[in-house]
């Protein structure tokens, strides 16, 4: 019982890390922009693209897990502290606004949120109390338990534990396992309940989140409406699960990048797409589409691929409706990074680089 | 989609690829009909909020061509599906459903309206979950109970800190998951070519690869020669077999002189004494980490 609720705990430990992540450009930002929902989901990019920036050079120094753990405690403790420290400055110098604002809300959406937390909770517990035998398990999860057990970063394989001389550049990029190994060193939790309860649980809770963001943009802020579509989408992931849906990836193979590409990070660019379609000039807006382009990869490879290609068919024809050249400039900016890693990944393909492990 | 490939398709692969990402469900052609919904009846708002991905798709992704033209510079084969992700399906879905409850003000007809569209989503789905059962977990781990035995009876036979074993094909899948002390002889590409293809004669013979002697044993239930399968236990360093208790292989490997060192409910765990050993080592990074402050 103790470990479950240790679980849970680190459940909403994550999502309050990537609240203070997010709430940093918000702080800085201009007076009223401020949302929880928006700032958890900008600091769940921020902190992945800020932690593959740290993780990948003390991988390719071949370093071990342990020296990522000591530098990631410290750059978390920092941007958290700072962030903080930014939320309460701003709470205090606008205090009456800030208090009216919270009881406003609870009293507009309170009952509404209750019940979206609640079928929330449902779900995750349907989905994480089932047992799933699934065999991408065999190297998403063995990666994280066997960089926690050899103490390094990508240099053993996975599916059988024999030391691998290179690299694989599939995964390169995509160091969300290490990201967890390194949570699991800190906290001395087994990476199977990392894995498989604690990120199961956040993939759920940002899945509905991003839907309760996108309901309210398309319901305009109606809470009644946003509540009924989040029930309505929780039921149909039940139903709808084909092996290839982004629903079966929910449902069962939850503790992986690729169910937070299917479920979080496409249609989050959906949500951000119905803000560039009211306001196309907001300069939000598009930076954050370039922190989810630059994040996304983190997360799966497949983003490398999938993120320009939903940009190019939901984003970018928006410079034609609108009749805003803009549009399509900055689209493609925002498409750069994960075509660039593919371009990466096809060089490797092709034999013309290879990323030993040891120095050659 | 493992069997589906693009150049035998052709410009059909499309089609077909639609076929098996819905297994029969009517999962992309509600997204249709919601598009159209939206189109005929939707407000301009929501029509610019749906229709454009909608139509810039059929134009690409749904489009016979393109996966045509995309393989010729990418392997797109197995996993060309994943674009069918892009489209927001459960959110259309939703929106609809949400947007014809809210056509009706009183609460009744709302009420009988949702349970008519979760009837509806319960009878066009056509795949369930959970429709062959729910099995709750009996562990925080989330593994098979006897697997945790398993690492335990290894664990407390072995002097190695790392001890090989072969293991039948669910736990050689889930043991690492939770034991990373333990090394497997064969790996998942491996294990799942010998499922589904088999292990032939000549690849039984090859010496060049003896897993195969391990997977035909363990994971097809093939009784061979008892030098050729210890050769391939030296050969491949292999200490530890798991394999269901009191089976015909369980009964093989006793047979053929194996040490039975603990059995779970449904698992035996069966101990090889190899005669030459190489103890397995992490490798020591030291040296490197001392260049690289030399170079500093």
């Amino acid at each position: 019982m103790i470990r479950v609720l240790t679980a849970v705990f680190f459940m909403f430990f994550n999502m309050i890390m990537y609240f203070l992540f997010g709430s940093i450009p918000f702080s800085l930002g201009k007076k009223g922009s401020f949302s929880v929902t928006k700032a958890v989901f900008t600091g769940f990019f921020l902190y992945y693209l800020l932690f593959a920036l740290f993780c990948i050079p003390v991988m390719l120094l071949f370093r071990p897990l342990s020296l990522l753990t000591s530098v990631w405690i410290t750059v978390v403790i920092t941007v958290c502290s700072f962030s903080l420290v930014l939320i309460i400055l701003k709470a205090l110098k606008n205090r009456e606004e800030f208090l009216s604002g919270i009881s406003e809300k609870a009293e507009k959406e309170g009952r509404f949120f209750i019940i979206i937390l609640a079928v929330t909770a449902i779900e995750a517990f349907i989905i994480i109390y089932n047992y799933q035998f699934t065999l991408d398990a065999a190297y998403y999860v063995a990666n994280v338990t066997t960089s926690v057990r050899t103490d390094t970063l990508n240099i053993y394989d996975p599916y059988t534990g024999n030391w691998q001389d290179h690299f694989e550049m599939r995964y390169f990029f995509a160091v969300f396992p290490l990201n967890d190994a390194v949570l699991c060193d800190i906290t001395g939790i087994h990476p199977l309940i990392w894995c498989k309860t604690v990120m199961a649980g956040v993939s759920i809770l940002l899945t509905n989140m991003v839907l309760y963001m996108t309901g309210k943009k398309i319901f305009g802020d109606n809470a009644g409406k946003t509540t009924l579509f989040i029930i309505f989408a929780g039921f149909m992931n039940f139903f709808f699960t084909t092996i290839f849906t982004p629903s079966v990836f929910l449902t069962t193979r939850t503790y992986e990048g690729k169910c937070l590409l299917a479920n979080v990070v496409l249609p989050g660019i959906f949500y951000i797409y119905i803000n560039i379609l009211e306001d196309a000039e907001k300069k939000e807006n598009w930076r954050l589409l370039l922190l989810v382009a630059l994040g996304a990869p983190v997360l799966s490879s497949s983003s490398n691929m999938l993120v320009p290609a939903m940009i190019a068919t939901t984003i970018l024809p928006l410079c034609i409706i609108k009749k805003a050249p803009a549009i399509a400039v900055r689209s493609l900016a925002c498409m750069i990074p994960g075509i660039a890693l593919v371009l990466v990944y096809v060089a490797y393909v092709k034999g013309m680089f290879v990323l030993y492990t040891y120095p050659r | 989609m493992q069997t589906l490939n693009v150049n035998d398709a052709g410009f059909s692969y499309i089609f077909k690829c639609v076929g098996y990402y819905g297994e029969g469900t009517l999962y992309l052609l509600l997204y249709l009909f919601v598009i159209i919904f939206i189109a005929v009846k939707g407000e301009k708002r929501e029509r610019l909020i749906f229709l454009p991905q909608a139509v810039t798709g059929l134009l690409t992704v749904f489009n016979p061509v393109f996966p045509v033209v995309l393989n010729r510079f990418f392997d797109v084969n197995k996993e060309y599906y994943r674009f069918f992700w892009m489209f927001p399906v459960i959110t259309a879905v939703s929106f609809a459903a949400v947007n014809i409850v809210f056509r009706f003000s009183k609460n009744m007809v709302r009420g009988t309206v949702i349970s008519l569209i979760l009837l509806c989503i319960f009878g066009t789905a056509g795949s369930f979950i959970y429709e062959n059962g729910y099995s709750g977990n009996t562990n925080i781990y989330q593994m098979p109970g006897e697997l945790l035995q398993v690492c335990d009876i290894i664990h407390k036979d072995s002097d190695e800190q790392f001890p090989k074993v072969m293991a039948e094909y669910d736990y050689n899948m889930q043991i690492r998951q939770y034991d990373a002390s333990i090394l497997l002889a064969c790996d998942r590409e491996q294990y799942i070519d010998a499922i589904t293809n088999g292990v032939d004669s000549e690849a039984i013979r090859a010496e060049e690869n003896y897993e195969n002697r391990l997977l035909a044993v363990v994971g097809r239930g093939v009784r061979m020669d008892e030098e050729a399968f210890k050769k391939a236990l030296e050969e491949t360093d292999t200490e530890y077999l798991v394999v269901t208790r009191d089976s015909d292989i369980a009964d093989y490997l006793e047979e053929i002189g194996l040490i039975p060192v603990g059995h779970t409910a449904n698992r035996s765990v069966y101990r090889y004494e190899l005669k030459e050993h190489e103890d397995f080592e992490l490798a020591d990074y030291t040296g490197v980490w001392e260049m690289q402050r030399l170079f500093k």
